[in-house]
């Protein structure tokens, strides 16, 4: 705040704070008559002789006083804040009229921020009052400039709170994905508003390069360009690990130890240039984006060696008897493809995809013979085939990260009317996972060779299907399974399943 | 929009969360967070954070621990309010 802004607003504070009224109450009980206070600003007490006249008479007439202010009065007053500039204490104006008149300085802590003209239209003030009214003078100052204090406090930290609230708020939100696909669009959305810019895109390094993955904007079809690390000004300071603050732009680096991406962002809403609180900002932004994505990328990393590990299950079985019926490695495509048409959750779909993968694991507990045999299995040999959903689950579910798949697993020969195994559950007490797995296991085993059945040929298989739903199968997840077929999807992913058996056989 | 501004006049603390959003148009909190900022009961302030997103005045966020909201990034609904705010300026 400027020297002048400050006495400006001190004299306001002074005036409106009631403090004046006050004084003046008990002024005119002390005196037994008229008192006028009047504030002057230090500028104003420069003003011309002619201006602080009118001004006096117009206040002192409010007051309704019937003094007499004259230019010679006005002098004398002016001489005094002079005086009292540099005494720091009251002075009296002499006059040939009654009332006394006195000009207290506004002083604190050296400063000077106006002057109080004090008129008692009858009468003197002892030096007692005198002294008590520049001690009430001096309290109220103070007071002021504490309150204008506190407003500037509130002005310019509680924009600044707000906003590091809201970083705060957007880390908790980044913080909550660790899929790349849905971290990088929200990062960009964050941005853009946390900002208030234009137009946010999220870059990533590929080599020399930085490639936009993802942008969001408001009413902008402007797209963002790959930019060279090494042949551009913005791509050259990125590398340096250097924020770029322009009129109308705002580049911040992600670095991990070496560059891994950055933020750019265009044009603020209001029209405005971006600024320093933006920067600071971004900058608290792009560090804990830079967490975000390097758990993301953790995860993605952490995901593919679990993916592996479960297929690598699957081929010990599949390598210690060939004979044996696995699933085809494209029946993960047939039970994803229903689950995207159904649309199951983000999370859901990871922990069906697991299932699927595991879904052979728990026939490495039951005996060899019974699964090659092609004739009529004995009630003990099926009994022992119902198992192996069960066993399977045992398996999985000494592993933590995959313990969501166990109940998928557990019950992916459940049926809908309840009359399935190992539990009988029935409806929607059969976990969502498991009634699609249900429907695709049943058509790969339509489609595809099971010793102990006979292939059907496409729409015979899709004939059963539909035949079984409400019964068998979970009527919406028969829908979606034909929505899918409609689509073409299962045809497709029918002939690469058949494919794969083929050349196993 | 005119018939929602003058519900806006009706409600106190509608009027207060309006205006902290007009205010702070970066912001993105909970419920929690802008109540405190308002000075107003939690509840009162999360229902009148849901009727501004029905309005589309706000945008809601949602990740599995907290339910965030955050301004319009639409021009001609900053624009009304801006007009409604200023004009309460005036008042």
């Amino acid at each position: 705040m400027s020297e002048i802004v400050l006495e400006k607003n001190v004299i306001e504070a002074l005036d409106k704070g009631g403090d004046l009224e006050r004084l003046k109450f008990h002024l005119d009980k002390f005196s037994d008559s008229n008192a006028a206070l009047i504030l002057f600003s230090r500028s104003e007490s420069k003003s011309p002789i002619q201006e602080l006249l009118k001004k006096l008479k117009k206040i002192v007439k409010g007051y309704g006083l019937k003094t007499k202010i004259e230019k010679i009065v006005v002098e004398r007053i002016k001489d005094k804040m002079q005086q009292a500039s540099r005494s720091g204490c009251f002075e009296e104006v002499k006059s040939k009229f009654k009332e006394s008149i006195w000009v207290y300085p506004l002083v604190h802590g050296g400063a000077n921020y106006g002057y109080i003209c004090l008129i008692i239209e009858n009468g003197k003030l002892s030096k007692k009052v005198l002294d008590f009214i520049e001690d009430y003078l001096a309290i109220s100052l103070e007071k002021a400039l504490k309150e204008l204090e506190l407003i500037k406090v509130h002005g310019t930290l509680r924009p600044r709170a707000i906003a590091l609230s809201s970083v705060h708020t957007v880390h908790r939100l980044i913080s909550s994905t660790l899929n790349m696909d849905e971290l990088l669009p929200r990062l960009a959305r964050l941005c853009l508003q946390v900002t208030r810019a234009k137009s946010c895109a999220i870059y990533l390094r590929f080599g020399n390069y930085l490639k936009p993955k993802t942008a969001a904007s408001v009413d902008s079809s402007e797209k963002p360009h790959k930019i060279d690390l090494f042949n551009s000004k913005i791509g050259k300071a990125l590398e340096a690990g250097t924020i770029v603050l322009s009129k109308n732009a705002l580049w911040v680096p992600l670095i991990e130890e070496d560059l891994i991406g950055a933020i750019g962002l265009k044009s603020k809403q209001n029209g405005r240039p971006f600024d320093l609180n933006d920067k600071e900002i971004l900058s608290v932004l792009s560090e804990q984006a830079v967490v975000a994505i390097k758990n993301a990328r953790l995860y993605e990393t952490q995901n593919k060696i679990l993916i592996e590990s479960l297929q690598s299950l699957s081929n010990v079985l599949e390598a210690k008897s060939p004979e044996i019926h696995t699933h085809p490695k494209s029946f993960i495509d047939l039970v994803l493809a229903i689950a995207d048409e159904y649309g199951v959750s983000q999370e859901e779909r990871e922990y069906i995809k697991y299932a699927t993968l595991l879904l052979d694991a728990g026939k490495i507990a039951v005996p060899e013979n019974i699964l090659k045999k092609a004739d009529l299995l004995t009630e003990r040999e099926y009994s022992s085939v119902q198992e192996h959903p069960i066993k399977g689950a045992e398996i999985i579910k000494k592993v933590k990260a995959l313990k969501p798949a166990v109940p998928i697993i557990l019950h992916h020969h459940e049926r809908f009317d309840g009359k399935g195994y190992p539990k009988g559950l029935k409806g929607n007490k059969i976990p969502l996972g498991a009634r699609i797995l249900a429907v695709a296991d049943s058509f790969e085993a339509m489609i595809c060779h099971r010793p102990y059945k006979k292939i059907k040929n496409y729409s015979s298989a899709m004939d059963e299907i539909l035949k079984q739903r409400g019964k068998q199968f979970d009527p919406g997840v028969v829908d979606a399974f034909i929505a899918c077929a409609n689509k073409g999807k299962i045809k497709r992913i029918s002939q690469r399943m058949m494919e794969e058996v083929k050349k196993k056989r | 929009m005119k018939k929602f501004f003058k519900t806006i006049n009706r409600d106190s603390v509608l009027k207060k969360v309006l205006k902290f959003y007009y205010n702070n148009p970066g912001s993105i909190d909970t419920a929690e967070s802008i109540a405190k900022w308002i000075g107003e009961e939690e509840s009162l302030i999360a229902k009148q954070l849901e009727y501004l997103m029905e309005k589309n005045i706000l945008n809601k966020d949602k990740s599995y621990a907290m339910v965030v909201y955050s301004y319009t990034q639409d021009k001609h609904i900053i624009a009304a309010v801006k007009e409604f705010m200023e004009g309460e300026g005036r008042d």
